[in-house]
């Protein structure tokens, strides 16, 4: 490795590993909020007005399942209403939705299409509730996800909270990825959250104060990444945002690889030219607290950290392919070493790679962390080995692409 | 539930635990580098006393040391050992590293002596050992010198009185200048040097195999049968 890798190399691994250094304090400090213990009951009364809007463009097959979850929360009813707006369905969305009719608790509306963000706000110009939140018409709750997000608006500086967002019945290697990968996620979430430094608050379930709408206006499009766009707008205005790990909500993920490529490209695109076009005032900025000085900071650049190595990993795969290629095409298929001819020299303990292995073990002590809050229990299951395997063959492929749309300023679509 | 606030101390906290932990693995990764080139030089030490002991016993005993095995299967198996063991260093660490590029020089010199003490031997008891002379290159992308490289280890381990001593073209070594002029050796790679003349390019295990006279080669086939039914 010539001194032109070398360098960046050690950079990228020290800010990897510093970042890592950081959570892991940050949960070392704040162990007891991990508690899986559930939020009591309380009294009927105490429960503030909820509404949840279903904004839906063509989730005809899904939808159902989504209102079913949304009726069946354990939640006071006369509390509760669930907005359905079809945002110009051309599929058989509005009838589903119109099944609900005569319900109490829902109200059904459509419009032209105009984009989530136009569905979302229709919902919220009608709402009278306390609160109010969104639930993407691919999602399903649990029975006690609104009961464990209540307490957080108990302390009348938090904003918003966001849920614990899981992949529903992953059954392909895809999926079993994703779950992996968003048990990591609902870590870091709460992490970041012990940290008041979200930047997301997810289009599945997140609940927010009406008030936060009055404040700073509703949703508006945001490259695609309304959710992101609007956890940012709020932590520009120090509104806090916290996170309910114990609030379960499943959706249901891209089961192919150019479905996942499409979504991850919107995310990931958004999330760069919301960051950069529109609030890179936060970036090293003392007054954003640790989101500016971390979590934004990070989570934009280790866009780059991760390309670099996918591409360190994809080189090791090659060359490894490469020798039994050779191996094969010289003395034909013959199997490797037996096991107790093996040489510890085979394995690479040089300092990069001691380094890189560190982090890797961080990697599954968050998988399995994260499956401890969404199983209720520490899982080494083979989604975290596709996920160690798989992940980043693949990942390369939307990261690419993203900063391509950020340096052509072009726009991810929806599907 | 309070939330964190910026703490500036517990950056700098962070900033020196992870460089504590940086300066550890490296330590470690230090500490097990030094093992490694001891366990190496404790090899080549072991293959230097291994070659002077038969050196000396063949100069005692001179022609009665002939009715002594011809090689050391120990020795070979060392030898052995040592060349994938410096693969997998120079692999891992690099063609710059100057620790294992000295110990693949004096593997190098090994490889020579126990050549010469070979041949001395041959020449005093009328035995016809085989020995392969293979020079390559790690300059360049040598994609040919790779292949032959797995063809003789495989022949390596299959015939135990089959001699392979690699050579790395490039290393600066006198004594490889040496050989190369006396088998006026030209700069293309790879190359084996069998019966005295030389042979460039890829070549197959049976095209070697055909380059070998049938006595041989029968006489490789013999011993390996044999060791492998001695083994079981």
């Amino acid at each position: 490795m010539d001194l032109l890798t070398q360098i960046p190399t050690y950079i990228l691994l020290f800010l990897t590993l510093y970042f890592e250094v950081f959570l892991l304090l940050t949960y070392f400090e704040e162990y007891p909020k991990f508690t899986l213990t559930l939020a009591t009951p309380r009294d009927k009364e105490s429960y503030p007005t909820v509404t949840i809007i279903v904004p839906a463009w063509n989730e005809g097959h899904t939808i159902l399942g989504t209102v079913h979850s949304l009726l069946a929360l354990d939640y006071p009813k006369d509390k509760l209403a669930v907005f359905i707006v079809d945002d110009g369905s051309t599929d058989d969305t509005l009838a589903v939705a119109k099944t609900f009719e005569g319900n109490p608790q829902v109200r059904i509306f459509t419009k032209e299409n105009g984009g989530k963000h136009t569905a979302v706000n229709l919902g919220i110009v009608h709402a009278t509730s306390e609160l109010i939140g969104c639930l993407d018409a691919d999602s399903f709750v649990d029975s006690k996800a609104l009961r464990e997000i209540i307490p957080f608006f108990d302390n009348p500086e938090v904003m918003a909270v966001t849920p614990s967002v899981q992949i529903w019945k992953p059954d392909n290697i895809i999926r079993r990825i994703q779950a992996a990968e968003y048990m990591i996620g609902e870590f870091t979430r709460k992490l970041f959250s012990r940290l008041n430094a979200l930047y997301v608050t997810p289009g599945p379930f997140s609940i927010y104060r009406r008030d936060v709408f009055k404040q700073i206006g509703n949703f508006v499009k945001a490259y695609n990444t309304e959710d992101m766009e609007m956890a940012l707008r709020m932590q520009a205005n120090h509104m806090k945002i916290e996170n309910a790990h114990n609030a379960l909500v499943f959706t249901v993920s891209p089961p192919t690889i150019p479905s996942l490529y499409k979504q991850r490209v919107r995310w990931v695109s958004g999330f760069l030219k919301n960051a950069f076009f529109s609030y890179r005032f936060m970036f090293f900025k003392k007054k954003y607290g640790n989101l500016g000085m971390l979590t934004m900071p990070f989570a934009f650049f280790s866009i780059f950290i991760a390309l670099f190595f996918c591409a360190l990993y994809l080189k090791n795969i090659f060359t490894f392919l490469t020798a039994k290629y050779f191996e094969y095409t010289t003395l034909g298929f013959h199997f490797g070493l037996p096991l107790n001819e093996f040489d510890w020299f085979a394995i690479n303990l040089e300092f990069r790679r001691l380094v890189i292995y560190l982090l890797f073990f961080c990697t599954i002590f968050f998988v399995v962390m994260g499956s401890r809050m969404v199983l209720r229990k520490f899982s080494l299951s083979r989604n975290l080995l596709y996920f160690i395997l798989f992940y980043g063959l693949i990942a390369p492929l939307w990261l690419v692409r993203s900063l391509y749309n950020l340096v052509s300023a072009k726009d991810a679509t929806w599907r | 539930m309070q939330q964190q606030q910026f703490n500036s101390r517990k950056y700098i906290l962070v900033f020196f635990i992870t460089l504590g932990i940086f300066a550890i693995v490296f330590l470690f990764s230090d500490f097990l580098y030094r093992t490694r080139i001891a366990q190496v030089k404790n090899i080549e030490d072991n293959i230097n006393r291994n070659i002077l002991e038969s050196e000396i016993q063949f100069a005692l005993l001179a022609d009665a040391s002939c009715e002594t095995s011809g090689s050391n299967p120990l020795l070979i198996d060392e030898i052995n050992t040592l060349a994938k063991r410096l693969s997998l260093m120079e692999e891992q660490r690099g063609t710059s590293d100057p620790e294992v590029m000295s110990l693949k020089k004096y593997y190098s010199l090994l490889q020579i002596k126990d050549y010469l003490l070979l041949r001395e031997r041959a020449k005093q008891c009328g035995e016809k050992p085989l020995t392969i002379l293979y020079f390559y290159s790690n300059e360049g992308n040598c994609a040919d010198c790779r292949k032959i490289a797995l063809v003789l280890s495989k022949m390596r381990e299959d015939y135990d009185n089959l001699h392979v001593y690699a050579f790395d073209f490039n290393l600066g070594l006198s004594v490889i200048e040496t050989l190369k002029s006396i088998y006026s050796l030209e700069n293309k790679f790879p190359v084996i040097v069998l019966n005295r003349h030389p042979y460039y390019g890829f070549k197959t295990r049976e095209e070697i195999e055909a380059l070998i006279p049938d006595k041989e080669l029968l006489r490789l086939n013999a011993t390996s049968t044999s060791a492998t039914t001695t083994k079981k």
